[in-house]
């Protein structure tokens, strides 16, 4: 069941914006996994490529 | 009626605001303006559905996380940033409520139920005050989250959808659908 209030006092401007924390916030943003981004795959593919067309070069 | 102004703002705005959230896409510390801006509304819009203010500051906080852990799948689509951030403070309230960290509440002042009282009645008096406050309980709470944010926050039918998931028009059929409902209650009370 839902309640209801009437009149209930309300917070002024100055009581909310004191609880503001954007430092908070920006701390609670989970940190990016390295590995899902696309330039992890492309760094990880062309230092491959290149890896091993330095052991075929040296191999001939 | 007259609605909130807040949700209207000139393209200027919206430009600027879009400007804020890209630059917020490359590194989050540039959506500060954007929380100082919204943070009051958004705590505002939840304060009026539960029951209490430390609840209410903890949903806030989980909205403005959750925006910008999401901020890269933000796509604009010509209204304010403020729909978006609502969204999601409607779908973090619901959260709350199935994980009883907050009760569902509705916050009215005694202009408003006076108001709505004149519409149905013509006579306003202190029992069918009463009755109002009995019947709007009696509501489906997808009929109560309309009435509330039309005749109790004054929000347009273009805002009502937008945080609702639905067209202008929709909002305003189901709006007045829920109107009808809660006339038909409060006719049936004693």
């Amino acid at each position: 069941m839902i309640k209801i209030y009437i009149d209930r006092p309300s917070l002024s401007s100055e009581e909310i914006n004191s609880r503001r924390d954007f430092n908070y916030i920006l701390k609670q943003i989970p940190k990016k996994k390295i590995w899902l981004s696309p330039w992890f795959y492309g760094a990880v593919g062309l230092s491959s490529v290149f890896i091993a067309a330095t052991l075929i070069l040296l191999m001939k | 009626m007259k609605t909130n102004a807040m949700y209207y703002q000139s393209s200027f705005l919206l430009e600027e605001e879009l400007q804020i959230i890209e630059k917020a896409k490359l590194n989050p510390a540039h959506f500060a303006p954007l929380y100082k801006k919204y943070h009051e509304a958004i705590f505002r819009y939840i304060i009026k559905r539960v029951d209490e203010e430390e609840a209410a500051f903890d949903i806030t906080s989980c909205v403005f996380i959750k925006a910008l852990t999401n901020i890269q799948r933000y796509e604009f689509r010509g209204v304010p940033f403020s729909s978006w951030l609502f969204r999601i403070a409607k779908s973090e309230l619901y959260q709350s409520f199935r994980d009883n960290k907050a009760k569902r509440t509705v916050n009215i002042d005694s202009i408003q139920v006076a108001q709505l009282v004149e519409d149905f009645t013509e006579v306003y008096s202190e029992e069918n005050k009463a009755k109002l406050i009995k019947a709007l309980p009696l509501l489906k709470d997808s009929q109560m989250q309309l009435i509330e944010m039309r005749f109790f926050e004054k929000r347009s039918f273009r805002e009502m959808g937008e945080i609702i998931g639905l067209t202008e028009n929709n909002a305003k059929v189901k709006t007045f659908r829920a109107l009808v409902k809660l006339k038909e209650v409060f006719n049936k009370l004693k």
